[in-house]
């Protein structure tokens, strides 16, 4: 009597003639709590899968957005190389302002003109246009250059009659050292843009690199 | 050249304005030093504008997280679990189910209130940028974005180096030519702004016997001679200079700005 009043004060009375009818087992009463638990389970799921493509899609829309600063830096990066200060390190051997490596001074100029003016502004400064010895030094000299962008006048000219490269100390160009790039024609003197050595007229304007020897210590206005 | 200006300049728009508007002033400034708008009161003071906003150290060693960082990213709302309950008919029942469904729950509600934050903060995000997006295609620029306006003209600075002809070619699909100056306004502004850059510009010609000529096909009037015995001219630090066409270099593109497309007026010289 005890247990079956129990069971009736759980059960509502729609039930009971079921529970009359099968014995008394879990199954009847099982069936109720699964479905919540499926709906709520379907619910969740259907909640998630939205949730994360929301996430997904939204995601993918800030990236695409924030894109667009990465275009600016490099603008600013541009910017920061033309504020760049070329670090010197100062040598009581080189002159003022200019590099020193190994056993040689360079200068790059901060005007443009015609080859032959820069051969000639570097004469006045008791030096040459730079003689590129190897690969290193040019190495040297393109980190050491803030301007990336422009041409430097080098001494190396097209000579005529021989129809050869020919440096100004007079030695001949040596392809296996550098390459030259470019249309050769007459008139033609050398330049270099980054790690290339091209052709170009001797009459265009250019900076140029001049360079002098340590070991030829002739005194020289640099003023 | 003198500028007159009614105020110092002022860098004092949006992050990525602001930026623009200092490469603009880093490049125009030529070899010569300016003041600017920024002072303060004492080296223990920060430094402000004219106006007493303060400086917000753009360009100094955390300049790029500053300038990228936006304040609604920073923004979030934390999200709200859900709170369930279920009823139990039976002591059986509850014993059995408890430790596993509990746990599940936990890991669910985890879950759940994650995805919901970052929804919450991707949802505070987004419309503050469009909204920046949606203002600036509807303002009415007399220039593209990224050229700059003096007098009736439009004006665009290369980014990197090409040849004459590659150069020519990427004008052209702006609806531009390469640079063209009518008078020396202009011709000032491109020698300052191209700061140490040697630059390709519109005036070519067949061969060192042939009058230059702009790339519309007019003559030009020799307002500046051009040195050199070459094809293509460009901006040195030296005037303007002939060069081989395949040298690469900077390039400068010229078009007329909207307001003298669409309403043509004729322009005193």
């Amino acid at each position: 009597m005890d247990t079956a009043s129990i069971y009736l004060g759980l059960k509502p009375p729609r039930t009971l003639g079921a529970w009359h009818e099968s014995p008394p087992s879990l199954p009847p009463d099982a069936c109720r709590c699964p479905r919540s638990h499926r709906l709520a389970l379907k619910l969740s799921c259907a909640g998630l899968i939205l949730l994360v493509l929301t996430l997904i899609g939204m995601s993918v829309l800030v990236r695409v957005l924030v894109q667009k600063p990465s275009r600016e830096k490099c603008c600013v990066f541009i910017q920061e190389n033309l504020n760049k200060t070329t670090d010197c390190s100062v040598n009581l051997e080189c002159p003022q302002d200019w590099l020193l490596h190994r056993d040689k001074c360079f200068h790059v100029s901060q005007v443009s003109n015609t080859w032959e003016e820069g051969q000639a502004d570097c004469g006045r400064k008791g030096a040459t246009l730079l003689l590129i010895q190897d690969q290193e030094e040019l190495r040297f000299l393109l980190d050491s250059i803030k301007e990336k962008y422009n041409s430097f006048w080098i001494g190396l000219r097209f000579t005529l009659p021989d129809m050869n490269w020919k440096w100004i100390n007079g030695t001949t160009f040596n392809s296996d050292v550098l390459k030259i790039t470019g249309v050769t024609e007459n008139g033609s003197c050398a330049s270099i843009l980054g790690d290339k050595v091209t052709p170009e007229s001797c009459a265009s304007d250019n900076r140029w690199i001049c360079q002098k020897e340590l070991n030829h210590e002739t005194p020289s206005n640099d003023s | 050249m003198n500028i007159t200006r009614a105020s110092l300049p002022m860098l004092n728009t949006t992050c990525s304005c602001r930026r623009e508007k200092w490469n603009f002033l880093g490049r125009y400034e030529g070899t010569f030093d300016y003041w600017i708008g920024l002072h303060r009161a004492s080296s223990k003071h920060p430094w402000m504008w004219t106006d007493n906003t303060e400086y917000n150290n753009m360009f100094v060693y955390h300049m790029n997280a500053q300038c990228l960082k936006k304040p609604e990213e920073g923004e979030s709302s934390p999200g709200t679990g859900g709170v369930h309950s279920y009823k139990i008919l039976q002591r059986n029942s509850l014993r059995a189910i408890s430790p596993e469904s509990s746990a599940k729950l936990y890991c669910c509600c985890g879950v759940i209130m994650v995805l919901t934050v970052a929804v919450v903060a991707l949802s505070v995000a987004l419309p503050a940028t469009k909204t920046e997006q949606i203002l600036i295609n509807k303002t009415y620029a007399a220039c593209p974005k990224n050229w700059i306006g003096v007098g009736n003209k439009c004006f665009y600075f290369s980014e990197y180096t090409s040849n004459w002809t590659f150069a020519q070619t990427f004008c052209m699909a702006q609806e531009a030519q390469l640079a063209r100056f009518d008078n020396e306004k202009e011709l000032n502004f491109l020698m300052r702004y191209k700061a140490n850059f040697d630059s390709w510009i519109g005036l070519h010609r067949e061969s060192s016997e042939h009058p230059w000529k702009w790339t519309d096909n007019t003559e030009y009037n020799n307002m500046i001679p051009i040195q050199g015995v070459e094809t293509c001219a460009y901006l040195s630090g030296n005037g303007i200079s002939s060069s081989r066409h395949y040298i690469p270099r900077i390039w400068i593109c010229s078009k007329l700005n909207n307001y003298s497309l669409h309403c043509p007026t004729p322009v005193p010289v």
